[in-house]
């Protein structure tokens, strides 16, 4: 599904090159559940952007899905990942002025889905992730359980192939990330493909793969029975 | 998603209350200003477009080519209007028009009315329609007048439904006989001529008033359908040697040489660029002024670009809380011109609010403005495709000026530096301070140009004009016997001072007499008509030789006294028993210089002091005009008496006066009216710039909350925290007054060249503006800054 080979990404001040990734090679595959680990600075933040198409390396070959990602037009690029990829954040970045319902059709919205249709798939959301009686609450009236809840249902709404989840935990008390985590394994076993970037060596030890990332490199990889 | 869009774009104005109230507010109020203006010059442009012929009509203009030549002149000899009509091609009519005040008499009632005089084929060519009576034939006799239907309510009482049925009127007018062959419907008030009564142009005798251009009436022709405006124009060179040849000889003075005549051409200039031609005079014309037209419209937009300053700079100011959004929705699929189109829709939505909420303040000012500037303008002008089109264009400049950088800028943030929680950084800082210059520019420009304006009202209104214009009563008379009379009566009075007469008031224009210089050249000088009473009522303060004596029956005849300019124009060393070397007529004998006067006024100040002699020489003109000086004291019981000694000498006519002073003060009305116009303007551009400042205050100290923080915790005062603050905004509003301060000079000086007699532009008027501007916006600033600055830092700390 992904395939990365020689990415590279620095920032140039002058002569000196400020490397954030180097020689990063990596291939997932469909179905996957993979961890980015390392310590703050290492790129991870990065590479999970590059992944999910909001950020462009500097070097080095990027294919998704079989296309080749530097080659194609902005608007194209929107299309790709508007269509196969879903995001879900640490600070869950829902918009203030929204409700929860209205936070979860937005991406129904830009994929130009049809009223009843996205009627529909919003209320099998509410009903998954049991945040019907919430629905008409506005994000700062939520738990920080409830908006990654919601924030992973926004993820999850168009059907995506692949989440991209940037510290989902991060904000959360354990009780609810644990929660958290579950949807995500619940999502990977019916076949969606999920990479993570984390800190929490519990939280990665859920997926199949850890890749730890220092100063830019891949350092090792391990993988998980 | 529009629903979505809505949604959001209500919920983030409502939760931004203050600065959607502030936004909505400078728009409105700009809205409001443009619409006013487009009102004002939506008003002139329809002049004139009445006439179902405009597009055949043109007025006959001569035009001097010559670089640097004298220009353009409308008022042609009145042969011309018949010899057009009948030799030149393509003319299918043609008449004069010369607009006067005439007297109208019904029985013992008189009238003082505005009376045209014009050809047969007038109402063929204008559309004035008759009540009653053939346009053809209406004026081809010369004892046929046509009165509007206002001047028939006002003469003989005729209300609407009688103006078809009476037959026979017949009335007076400036002593002659006239049938009345015609009503006409009420001239419209967008139209450049006016009249109450229509008379032939034959009784122009009357009216006649020498001056220096060629003729004396203006001319209209209209053409024949399809015929070719350049060919006839073409054709129209062929009058200048019959018809025009000797005026413009006398007009080029002392520079005529057969080649120079020949630079003059006569050109056909449409109807439709009649009214707003601020190039030739107003000769009789109800004429707009293109140049207040533009004052105007140059006004309104720049309160409208002060509103939508405020909001791009707001926006700028609150950007980080859009910037999340636009990180989430980029995430989720939105593309780059599906959120720019977000962010326009939500300008347009604001603007919306602020168009309707300016149509509602255009409805409570209009009649306010109307006051103001002297206008009829009225929302009705709004009905039809012109409200909607002037509504959707100043709705789309407004949007398109004040949403351009949200939707532009905001667009393009990365999602990935936005919603790592960076947000964007200083690059707008030059921009906001950008916009905060010029609003202020703008701001103190106005301040400094409408004290200037004021200033140079002012210095017109206290002016010394050579004479003494307190507690001088003008009384209309209506001839030499009459006005004998009634000074007599007027002299037995307590309250009277002095009286005297003469044949024209002060702003009543003036009579142009040539002068024959030894060496064949001419001159021209102007001409008033006096009795012996005369300079001494009015304090016309005597240099050199003698007043008038009455008891000399040769005075009359043999004596003037002229101007110090005069003397000096002809470089007189001893001007006093000269004579004065008239250009006269038939038996005239050419008088004596007795006495000089201290040069006075007798025009507006915009022009210089003319050359000019007083006679009492009833064969130059007759008196109509009563000077009478009242003693200090009761001036409505001397009113009275006055009212009272005309009735019990004066058979003919009513009574009426004014106040010299006053009738003196109205010619700068004008100046008087645009200056509180533009203080207005000027007041309203510092009220949308400040409720701007406000929020753009509000927005860096909230920005700056944990800097002053920090700053307290370290050891800053209050006060220096609020001169933090006050420091920068005191750099941008003194790079503000510099520009401000040369926009007003470069527009003031221009302004102040048509005056001849004008105030030098001082500092006062720049720095009373910028203080002004400096201090309100400082009180603004500070407070807004000193809330914060006072809290515990523990309170501001806590704030992230």
């Amino acid at each position: 599904m992904i395939e990365m080979r020689d990415i590279e990404k620095y920032y140039q001040a002058g002569a000196l090159k400020t490397y954030v990734l180097r020689h990063v090679h990596l291939q997932i595959e469909a179905g996957e559940f993979v961890s980015i680990m390392g310590p703050s600075g290492a790129g991870k933040s990065t590479l999970l952007h590059i992944i999910g198409m909001l950020d462009e390396p500097t070097a080095g070959e990027y294919s998704f899905l079989g296309e080749e990602v530097e080659k194609l037009r902005e608007k194209d690029r929107t299309e790709l990942h508007k269509v196969h990829i879903g995001f879900v954040f640490q600070a869950y970045h829902l918009v203030d002025e929204l409700t929860v319902y209205e936070n979860l059709e937005m991406p129904l919205l830009y994929q130009k889905v049809k009223g009843a249709e996205r009627k529909g798939r919003v209320s099998e959301l509410l009903d998954r992730f049991q945040i019907v009686a919430k629905k008409d609450l506005f994000p700062h009236q939520l738990s920080g359980g409830e908006q990654q809840r919601v924030g992973l249902g926004r993820a999850l709404i168009g059907q995506p192939k692949l989440i991209l989840a940037d510290e989902p935990t991060g904000n959360l008390n354990s009780k609810q990330g644990e929660e958290v985590m579950r949807m995500l394994q619940e999502l990977n076993a019916e076949g969606t493909t999920i990479v993570q970037v984390t800190h929490s060596e519990t939280n990665a030890r859920c997926g199949s793969r850890i890749l730890h990332l220092l100063d830019g490199k891949i350092e090792r990889e391990e993988v998980l029975g | 998603m529009l629903r979505n869009y809505l949604l959001v774009a209500l919920r983030s104005l409502w939760r931004q209350r203050r600065y959607s109230l502030i936004n909505i507010a400078g728009l409105s109020i700009g809205i409001a200003c443009c619409a006013l203006m487009a009102l004002y010059v939506d008003h002139e442009l329809r002049f004139d477009a009445f006439h179902e012929r405009g597009a055949r009509i043109y007025r006959l203009v001569l035009e001097d080519s010559a670089p640097g030549g004298k220009g353009r002149g409308t008022l042609l000899p009145a042969d011309l209007v018949v010899a057009v009509k009948e030799t030149v091609p393509g003319v299918r009519r043609a008449t004069g028009f010369i607009a006067s005040s005439a007297r109208v008499r019904l029985g013992d009632e008189s009238f003082r009315m505005g009376a045209a005089l014009v050809s047969p084929d007038f109402l063929e060519i204008f559309s004035f329609p008759l009540h009653r009576g053939d346009p053809t034939a209406a004026l081809d006799a010369p004892s046929k007048a046509v009165i509007s239907a206002a001047a028939a309510e006002r003469i003989f009482g005729l209300e609407a439904p009688q103006l078809d049925q009476t037959a026979g009127l017949d009335l007076a007018v400036n002593g002659r006989d006239f049938t009345v062959s015609g009503i006409a419907a009420e001239v419209p008030p967008v139209s450049s001529l006016d009249f109450d009564i229509l008379v032939p142009l034959e009784y122009r005798d009357n009216y006649f008033i020498d001056n220096n251009d060629i003729g004396e009436t203006v001319v209209f022709v209209e053409l024949a359908p399809g015929a070719d405006p350049g060919q006839t124009e073409a054709a129209l060179a062929g009058l200048i040697a019959g018809h025009l040849a000797e005026g413009i000889k006398g007009f080029l003075g002392d520079a005529y040489s057969p080649e120079r005549a020949a630079d003059f051409r006569l050109v056909l200039q449409p109807l439709s660029a009649v009214h707003l031609d601020g190039d030739t005079q107003s000769h009789y014309l109800k004429l707009g002024n293109a140049k207040y037209a533009w004052i105007l419209a140059v006004m309104g937009l720049l309160i409208l670009l002060v509103g939508c300053a405020n909001f791009a700079s707001l926006a700028i100011g609150s950007s980080a809380n859009r910037a999340r959004e636009v990180g989430i929705r980029k995430v989720v699929g939105a593309r780059r011109g599906q959120l720019a189109q977000q962010f326009w829709g939500e300008t347009a939505l604001l603007c919306l609010v602020a168009c309707v909420l300016g149509l509602v303040l255009v409805r409570l000012a209009l009649p306010a403005f109307n006051e103001l500037a002297a206008q009829p303008l009225a929302m009705a002008q709004l009905a039809g495709w012109r409200g909607p089109v002037l509504a959707a264009a100043v709705l789309a400049l407004t949007v398109l000026v004040a949403g351009s950088y949200p939707a532009l800028v905001l667009s393009r943030l990365q999602p990935a530096r936005v919603l790592k929680g960076g947000g964007e950084k200083s690059a707008r800082k030059p921009l906001l301070r950008g916009l905060l210059v010029v609003q202020y520019a703008l701001a103190i420009g106005l301040i400094a140009g409408t004290l200037t304006m004021l200033q140079q009202v002012w210095f017109l209104r206290d002016k010394g004009l050579g004479f003494d214009q307190e507690s001088v009563v003008v009384v209309p008379v209506p001839g030499e016997e009459a006005a004998a009379r009634f000074r007599q009566a007027a002299l037995g009075l307590g309250s009277v001072a002095a009286v005297g007469t003469s044949d024209r008031s002060f702003t009543s224009g003036w009579n142009t007499k040539g002068l024959e210089r030894p060496d064949g050249s001419m001159g021209e000088v102007r001409m008033i008509r006096v009795d012996p009473h005369y300079r001494g009522t009015l304090g016309l303060e005597l240099v050199a030789g003698r007043d008038f004596n009455q008891q000399r029956l040769a005075d009359v005849e043999h004596a003037v006294l002229v101007n110090q300019r005069l003397v000096e124009r002809e470089g007189w060393a001893d001007p006093v028993g000269r004579i004065l070397p008239l250009h006269v007529w038939g038996d005239l004998p050419q008088p004596t210089i007795i006495g000089v006067v201290r040069d006075f006024h007798i025009d507006r100040l915009h022009k210089e002091i003319e050359p000019l002699f007083l006679t009492m020489n009833p064969a130059y003109h007759g008196l109509y005009y009563a000077f009478v000086r009242l003693h200090p004291g009761d001036v409505p019981t001397a009113l009275e008496q006055l009212q009272a000694a005309w009735e019990g000498s004066v058979s003919e006519g009513k009574f009426s006066y004014y106040f010299l002073d006053e009738r003196l003060d109205q010619q700068y009305s004008a100046e008087d009216r645009w200056s509180r116009i533009l203080a207005y303007a000027a007041g309203l551009v510092v009220l949308v710039s400040c409720l701007g400042l406000f929020g753009q205050a509000t927005l860096a100290v909230a920005r700056r909350t944990k800097e002053i923080g920090i700053r307290k915790v370290l050891g800053a005062s209050a006060a220096s925290i609020v001169g933090l603050f006050g420091r920068e905004l005191a750099l941008s509003l003194a790079a503000a007054s510099l520009v401000g301060w040369a926009m007003a000079w470069w527009a003031m000086e221009r302004w102040l060249a048509d005056f001849a007699y004008r105030i030098e532009l001082g500092p006062a008027p720049f720095l009373v503006g910028a203080a002004i501007a400096l201090g309100l916006a400082m009180i603004v600033v500070v407070a807004q800054s000193a809330g914060t600055a006072l809290r515990p830092p523990v309170e501001t700390l806590r704030y992230e």
